[in-house]
């Protein structure tokens, strides 16, 4: 089974700003035989959007709601198949406008999707943000930021040719630890000159959740550590972290 | 959890305490002792008995720290900032070149005015925390012969350089010359991983190219054209009184060239900076809403 710890938190340019938490994140864990799979997804509101926070809600929701309702062995989820998920995504988006009398683009976000079997996984993203596994003794990148040429720029789901900029990542091998994160994290938790994670920032967290005895006491924690001075003073934006570790020991 | 283990023997004002990592002693009363901890460190411990709230000095050794800690709270913390090690990735970068006119017509009070301009630019861009590590400014001049009189520098390390107007103006050498100085500060930004914002170019004249039938000039137009449509940087034409405005309209299309109202250079510079200070702060989805300097109360008329 997976230990998950998700977290949220609004950045303090937000609430200067007066401006509602844009990130939005959510996971689901199941079993299908002997197979542990985790479900995950991470989306960040484009910040000039005016409901994006509705968008990134809406985005992380429906899509772990068709995935988990279509769900498909692991090899044959291939990149076609998660554009069509994307689509879905943002057909569900376009009804969302709709009903809030606003445009698609008044949506926007990023939206990064984790699916972890027992012995492969795949990880699809739009925008930036990222997505880094411990896996073989070590931790690694399975995913990047998608910034373009320029640090203030990324792509959206709303965005024109978005599904066709989608990443698209399938690792074999078996995953111990996975973390999804958004772009308020990213320059803490990758090094940008040698295109790595930064194991210090990921592993400390990992090792407390296989150290505890129950993940949900972590979760107000990792909220204090995201809002904690030494984090704050390194980046005002919105952040999400979903940390989420394989637990071998538990008998289900 | 990895399990810690202490144990702590007591005779008189002498403590040992023993750990998984050795031993240690102590000496001293309640609230104030001296002792080398289990690893071999020296330290000093004033506290609060009562409160659980101890400053800690360790003495020896170039790790030497001093630190508050509160023991009640200690190994409640799973995820300790302490402990948990962040990337170090430079800042995001934002170019700004400026190709000054300096040719002999700027001279007396038009060349005075641009030096104040900017005096006050690097002054306000060193006074913003995240512009003064972000800006990077180069300056290049054209009056008689083309300089780089300040190569990419951020207003941390950058001073205004002393104008002196003279020569003729050699425009398309001088627009050529700092594209390539900007294409190889991008190259660089991308050997070293830096993330960087779109660039600014900013041409201030009060004349008309004295190159104009020169390759240079070609070049200069194409090289902008290139550079806005693939959004390369982003080019901005001011004009000071006297300057031949269709020349400028002829490097860009585009963006119509702004004509500096007077002598303004120093609400054009607060403008800039203020312009920049906004953009390094973005981040994506961002819109960064820049106020129009040709507004009515703006630097500058269309």
């Amino acid at each position: 089974m997976w230990r998950v710890v998700p977290a949220s938190v609004i950045g303090t340019s937000h609430e200067k700003a007066g401006l509602p938490c844009q990130d939005a994140c959510g996971f689901l864990r199941f079993k299908c035989g002997d197979e542990d799979f985790l479900l995950a997804a991470v989306a960040d509101g484009a910040g000039s959007a005016a409901l994006s926070h509705v968008g990134s809600f809406e985005a992380v929701n429906h899509l772990l709601a068709t995935v988990s309702r279509e769900i498909l062995a692991l090899p044959e989820i291939t990149k076609d198949q998660m554009r069509k998920w994307m689509q879905d995504v943002l057909t569900h988006l376009a009804s969302v406008a709709e009903r809030e009398n606003t445009t698609q683009a008044e949506l926007a976000c990023t939206l990064l999707f984790a699916l972890v079997g027992n012995s492969e996984a795949i990880f699809a993203q739009i925008g930036d943000g990222g997505w880094v596994v411990e896996k073989d003794g070590g931790v690694i990148p399975a995913t990047w930021p998608q910034n373009g040429e320029y640090a203030n720029v990324t792509t959206f789901i709303t965005t024109d040719g978005a599904l066709e900029a989608m990443q698209f990542e399938r690792l074999n091998g078996k995953i111990l630890a996975v973390a999804g994160f958004t772009d308020g994290l990213q320059t803490l938790a990758l090094n940008f000159l040698s295109r790595t994670a930064h194991a210090p920032f990921f592993k400390p967290m990992f090792d407390a959740i296989n150290s505890c005895d129950d993940e949900t006491s972590l979760i107000a924690p990792l909220h204090s550590f995201l809002v904690s001075e030494a984090v704050v003073f390194r980046t005002d934006d919105d952040k999400t972290l979903v940390l989420a570790c394989r637990c071998e020991t538990e008998s289900n | 959890m990895s399990w810690r283990w202490r144990k702590v023997f007591r005779n008189g004002p002498i403590n040992t305490t023993v750990t998984t990592k050795g031993v240690g002693w102590s000496i001293g009363i309640r609230g104030l002792r001296y002792g080398i901890s289990p690893t071999g460190r020296h330290y000093i411990s004033v506290g609060i008995p009562g409160l659980g709230l101890y400053w800690t000095k360790y003495l020896a050794g170039h790790d030497a720290t001093k630190h508050w800690r509160s023991i009640s709270n200690m190994e409640q913390t799973p995820f300790d900032a302490g402990k948990i090690g962040f990337a170090d990735n430079p800042e995001p970068r934002c170019a700004s070149l400026l190709i000054l006119d300096i040719s002999g017509s700027m001279g007396g009070q038009p060349i005075a005015e641009l030096q104040a301009g900017l005096g006050l630019y690097r002054d306000e861009l060193a006074a913003d925390t995240l512009a003064r590590k972000r800006v990077e400014v180069a300056i290049v001049t054209f009056g008689g012969a083309v300089d780089v009189v300040q190569s990419f520098a951020t207003a941390e390390c950058f001073t205004a350089p002393a104008l002196e107007a003279r020569g003729d103006t050699p425009m398309g050498e001088a627009l050529v010359a700092s594209l390539k100085l900007l294409e190889d500060r991008k190259t660089e930004y991308r050997q070293n991983g830096i993330q960087f914002y779109r660039p600014w170019v900013f041409l201030i004249t009060d004349g008309g190219p004295t190159d104009a039938n020169s390759q240079f000039w070609v070049d200069a137009k194409e090289k902008i054209r290139q550079g806005e449509e693939q959004k390369k940087f982003s080019f901005f034409a001011v004009g000071v009184e006297g300057a031949d405005m269709d020349r400028l309209t002829e490097l860009s299309p585009g963006r119509t060239p702004l004509k500096l109202k007077g002598l303004r250079f120093r609400d054009l510079f607060q403008w800039l900076s203020n312009s920049q200070q906004s953009v390094s702060q973005s981040k994506p989805g961002d819109a960064v809403p820049l106020s129009n300097p040709a507004a009515p109360n703006g630097w500058a008329q269309v």
